[in-house]
């Protein structure tokens, strides 16, 4: 195996020159467009170009007291320890840091807080055409001055880990739980979750239903032993575990009792 | 500091390569003084399109973070970044160089990786991977910046429900990219520790979209060329009728 001017490992007996630097070449003559690869580009672009409404910098968020103001979680990279452990805490990616994308930096999960939320008709409004952008929009905010409080819809209780015996009122929206002293659901004793958003609940006002989450920065979480990947539905005492602690989720919302009723 | 590098590349049943990478000088005493970079484009665009803007985007990448060509011959116009931060404008200058000329009709993923005396450091674009093997577990470093994952964030705020944006037919397209309006870079916050054991496997989609986390963590579990044969082997065995360009490099730290 030899390197070649870029660093490609090739080997030598077999080629004469580095065969992945090779110039492209079209294989089958210069008529064909291949479909496929234009229309992708396409899609991304006409996905992409809808991003900046949502994640323009400096927007302020609109006041909304049902979704908690919580920071874009920026999760440091624990030098010394990525997480090697079930559930510890990873070595996690992600911050954005070029000034004029600062904005932009809660990525795709992140904890995004109210802008990107009320961007969200102008964002996917012909993504998501069969959400209707207003009506959603305006669900969460009804929700709270009908109510005018901003009562509990679910409680944690932390049934094992440092923090054990602890219980923690859910608010409409989402809620996360991280180390951090202003973490909804706060296990400052557990080292092996994350300062903020580690992993977070959220409660659908409309469906008057739960998901669970994990957080922006890939730490690992389980719901009932299974790793959290996608957003997943939550029922009564259905087990969450993150870094050395265990969560037991009870709703208070649901079929029995929902604070619209009110 | 000892490296065991190896990559892989195949053009799957693509009639272009579309990925471009390039590495540092992986001969010890190179690791020894410059540390180890690489980088790996996955390109999109028609044609020949996306092949050009990989290749220019790595070039660049490489230009700017590798001083001295594995030949030994130090390269015509050194200007090697020293900090992260460099690297970043670096990206940031790539993106700018590559949405002028193509205004998002055509673009590539990115990810950098940089070993410096033991410690790793990553940005990522696009919806390349970075995995890194720690005692028999498989951590994804990266999330994909895929328009899925802003759409679950309207999820969880009650807008949409999990299957509408699954279903969304935008939902594997590029949510961020170089040679796009609104770039987002992710990357380690500070360089972290590797340890003795770890592997780091860098790969474009035709990898990870063919191969499950369990044939990825089992071939990692071999040594640089190995895992690159068996990832090879896994691909070719799975034989997908589409098969995307695959690219992998793996580094294995000692
Ligand atoms: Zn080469």
């Amino acid at each position: 195996m030899k390197q070649c001017e870029r660093g490609h490992f090739f080997d030598d007996v077999r080629y004469q020159e580095c065969p992945y630097c090779e110039k492209v070449q079209p294989a089958y003559g210069s008529t064909i467009s291949v479909s496929k690869e234009i229309v992708e580009p396409t899609a991304t672009a006409s996905a992409t170009a809808r991003e900046p409404e949502a994640l323009e910098p400096g927007a302020t968020a609109p006041e909304n007291s049902a979704t908690p103001a919580v920071e874009p979680a920026i999760q440091s990279i624990a030098p010394a320890t990525p997480a090697v452990e079930p559930a510890a805490q990873t070595p996690t990616p992600s911050q954005t840091t070029a000034p004029a994308i600062q904005a932009a930096a809660p990525a795709a999960q992140t904890p995004t807080p109210t802008p990107a939320a009320s961007a969200f008709p102008a964002a996917t409004a012909s993504a998501t055409a069969a959400s209707a952008p207003q009506e959603i929009g305006a669900t969460v905010g009804v929700f709270t001055s009908k109510v005018g409080i901003d009562p509990p819809v679910a409680f944690v209780v932390v049934i094992d880990g440092p923090d054990k015996g602890a219980s923690f009122a859910l608010k409409a929206g989402r809620s996360f739980i991280g180390r951090g002293a202003d973490s909804d659901v706060a296990l400052p004793g557990d080292e092996a979750v994350s300062r903020e958003g580690h992993a977070l609940i959220s409660y659908d006002a409309r469906k008057n239903s739960f998901l669970a989450a994990s957080g922006q920065g890939r730490q690992i979480s389980y719901l009932n032993g299974v790793e959290l990947v996608d957003p997943q539905p939550i029922k009564a005492y259905d087990l969450i575990e993150l870094g050395r602690s265990k969560l037991s989720f009870l709703p208070f919302c649901g079929e029995e009792f929902s604070w619209d009723a009110l | 500091m000892i490296l065991d590098i190896a990559n892989l590349q195949g053009d799957g049943q693509r009639q272009y390569q579309q990925d471009f990478f390039a590495l540092s000088d992986a001969d010890p005493a190179a690791v020894t003084t410059h540390g180890f970079d690489l980088v790996l484009a996955d390109g999109m665009g028609g044609a020949l399109d996306g092949a050009e803007i990989a290749r220019e985007t790595v070039d660049l990448l490489y230009e700017r973070l590798v001083p001295v060509a594995p030949s030994g011959t130090p390269r015509e116009r050194p200007m090697p970044a020293t900090s992260n931060e460099q690297v970043l404008s670096a990206i940031e200058e790539a993106n700018t160089r590559i949405y002028q000329r193509y205004h998002e009709s055509g673009g590539t993923t990115l990810v950098v990786a940089r070993i410096r005396e033991g410690q790793l450091w990553f940005a990522s674009v696009g919806d390349s991977n970075v995995y890194l093997r720690r005692r028999g577990r498989l951590l994804e470093l990266t999330r994909r910046h895929e328009y899925l994952y802003d759409l679950y964030d309207h999820v969880l705020d009650g807008l949409l429900s999990i299957e509408d944006a699954r279903d969304n037919p935008q939902a594997k397209a590029l949510s961020s990219f170089i040679g796009s309006g609104s770039l987002r870079i992710d990357h380690s916050q500070e360089p972290f520790a590797l340890e003795s054991g770890d592997v780091l496997l860098v790969c474009s989609d035709g990898i990870s979209d063919t191969l499950t986390t369990t044939q990825l963590l089992e071939a990692s579990a071999q040594s640089a060329q190995h895992c690159c044969d068996l990832l090879e082997d896994m691909i070719k065995t799975v034989a997908l009728p589409n098969q995307d360009n695959y690219t992998a490099i793996v580094v294995c730290y000692a």
